[in-house]
């Protein structure tokens, strides 16, 4: 203000020098005055409107650091080893890298001319072995990275017959990594893995605490360990003798059968228990998952029983309403997979299902919603019952 | 100075048709500017879609007419546009369009797919695979396709 004064005072001076004439030019020179404060205001709004939208528009342009895992991630496959019989896959994996990892994607390819494993073998995990299912991967437990440095895991799956059998297979780690105070998810591509599979290369020997014989050999026993050593069990203090499941009886309280051995109790029985004479029964084995023992001892696809059975899929009716082999938040509805929003009660909890968004709220139109860079998401304006400025359920995408 | 004086109620009206003017023509210009740059599709709070293409990471195949493709990085991948190239002339095709497995949320991590191509690349030399991502805009939900340097090229 100063300064637009002296402007004026040097004018009216210059103005009187040249004319040679008093008069009072102070009154016009005010409105000249207010011109040119209209113009400043209006250029210096022009330049912050400029200003801003050009900020907008190039700040999208500002290089964000990409999600990635450190380099010093990698997994190291000591076993993958598919049992034709058994149908199951053993994958071991040592963890020889620096730094803890949480799981692995698991992709396997069953043709030798397929050069890229696509086959996606995370829903056929064994969980009451080890390892539990998250999403599309594997982890090997629920919490963070828990695969800890020089650590070695063990994870079996249970390949469904139609498959067939397994050529190669690609493991991908993942990690929980802690971006913008947030849990992340990542994939390391560039520790990833890829190897045939084979036959069992490790042989793990069998104890006789895990075929059952807790007191003695049982009869016809070959002792074998399965990896070419000799198990010892024991043996019975007279006049008691050992009985097929390797436990002792006497022979004055009950009377086996007359082939004492398993074959010679199960006889063509594969599963279930069979009577050993008057001593009690025996186990003549069980069943792999997607097959139960039915009542002549013999293995018969649990699809069509009625019951959905572990390893079943959607395909199975009896799994309506189940997870079944869905992936997480998903349950079985007309045969496929559907979200499942039966414990959600609000647009938020539904967004947060829905896996792609961070939250959700209720809005009053889609266009509200959408100029916040929200997604609609017409599902969810079910749990929108504000009326109308509270109708449309509106998520936040992560 | 009587005539003078009179002149001097012109600067009020020539300072309002100069400001609307200056924004007329501002608003022109900036209708005209705006056709020749690219509305801003962003993903992942605020991160230009066009940065983002850099940072997918996918692995690719192809075999007996079937693709195979595997998400490895950390960046869903929406959809592909596959450009034929075949002797003399090459076209760009939607994954989607050529083939009815492709899943409705595209590939996210860890995802993957297989699917008959054979009917659409047949007589092509070469593939290449580039990636279409979906981000947000002011006006919702955008897909971008990604420049050709962020594809995977697949000899047939």
């Amino acid at each position: 203000m100063l300064m637009f004064k002296k402007i004026i005072l040097i004018k009216k001076d210059w103005f009187k020098l040249k004319n040679g004439v008093k008069y009072d030019m102070l009154k016009i020179q005010n409105r000249k005055g207010v011109s040119i404060m209209v113009g400043y205001v209006l250029l210096v709004v022009f330049a912050v409107i400029i200003g801003a939208i050009t900020f907008a528009w190039l700040k999208t342009y500002v290089p964000a650091e990409a999600l990635n895992c450190p380099d010093g991630v990698s997994v190291f496959v000591s076993e993958a080893a598919f049992n034709d019989s058994t149908l199951k896959l053993n994958l071991s994996l040592r963890n020889n890298g620096r730094f803890d990892i949480a799981g692995y994607f698991i992709h396997a390819s069953n043709d030798s001319s397929q050069e890229l494993p696509t086959m996606d073998l995370s829903p056929y995990l064994n969980e009451s072995f080890s390892g539990k299912r998250f999403g599309n991967s594997v982890v090997f437990d629920q919490g963070g990275n828990l695969f800890k440095t020089g650590e070695q895991e063990r994870n079996i799956f249970d390949i469904p017959s139609e498959i067939g059998g397994l050529y190669s297979i690609r493991i991908i780690p993942t990690r929980f990594q802690e971006v913008d105070n947030r849990q992340r998810f990542v994939s390391c591509s560039g520790a990833k893995v890829q190897q045939l599979v084979g036959e069992p290369i490790v042989c793990i020997p069998k104890t006789c605490s895990s075929l059952g014989y807790t007191e003695c050999n049982p009869p016809s026993w070959s002792q074998s360990d399965g990896c070419g050593g000799i198990l010892d069990c024991g043996s019975c203090l007279s006049p008691e003798q050992c009985d097929v499941s390797g436990e002792c009886y006497d022979p004055s309280n009950c009377m086996p059968a007359p082939n004492p051995t398993l074959p010679g109790v199960c006889g063509s029985m594969v599963c279930g228990t069979a009577t050993n004479g008057t001593c009690g029964s025996v186990s003549c084995g069980t069943c792999i998952t997607g097959f139960e023992c039915n009542a002549t001892g013999q293995c018969v696809s649990t699809i069509g029983n009625g019951v959905c059975d572990p390893g079943e899929d959607c395909s199975e009716p009896a799994c309506a309403g189940q997870q079944a082999q869905c992936q997480t938040n998903y349950i079985c509805q007309g045969g496929s997979c559907v979200l499942d929003t039966s414990g959600v009660s609000s647009c938020q909890g539904y967004c947060v299902l829905l896996g792609n968004y961070s939250t959700g709220f209720c809005t009053n139109s889609v266009g509200n919603c959408q100029n916040g860079g929200g997604v609609y998401q017409s599902v969810g304006d079910q749990w929108c019952t504000g009326g109308a400025q509270a109708d449309t359920c509106c998520c936040t995408p992560l | 100075m009587k005539k003078e004086m009179k002149k001097a109620v012109t600067p009020v009206i020539a300072t309002t048709l100069l400001v609307a003017m200056v924004v007329v023509i501002g608003l022109i210009i900036f209708l005209w500017f705006r056709g020749f740059t690219q509305e801003a599709i962003t993903k992942f709070g605020g991160t230009n879609v066009e940065l983002v293409c850099k940072d997918v990471i996918f692995d690719s195949s192809y075999s007996s007419g079937e693709l195979f493709l595997s998400n490895i990085g950390n960046v869903p991948i929406y959809s592909f546009k596959l450009k034929v190239e075949k002797p003399g002339s090459h076209e760009t095709l939607g994954i989607e369009d050529i083939t009815g497995s492709w899943p409705e949320t595209g590939l996210n991590q860890g995802g993957v797919f297989s699917g008959d191509i054979s009917s659409s690349v047949s007589g092509a030399e070469k593939i290449t695979l580039i990636p279409v991502l979906r981000g947000i805009s002011d006006t919702g939900a955008r897909t971008h396709v990604c420049d050709e340097q962020y594809g995977e090229e697949i000899i047939l």
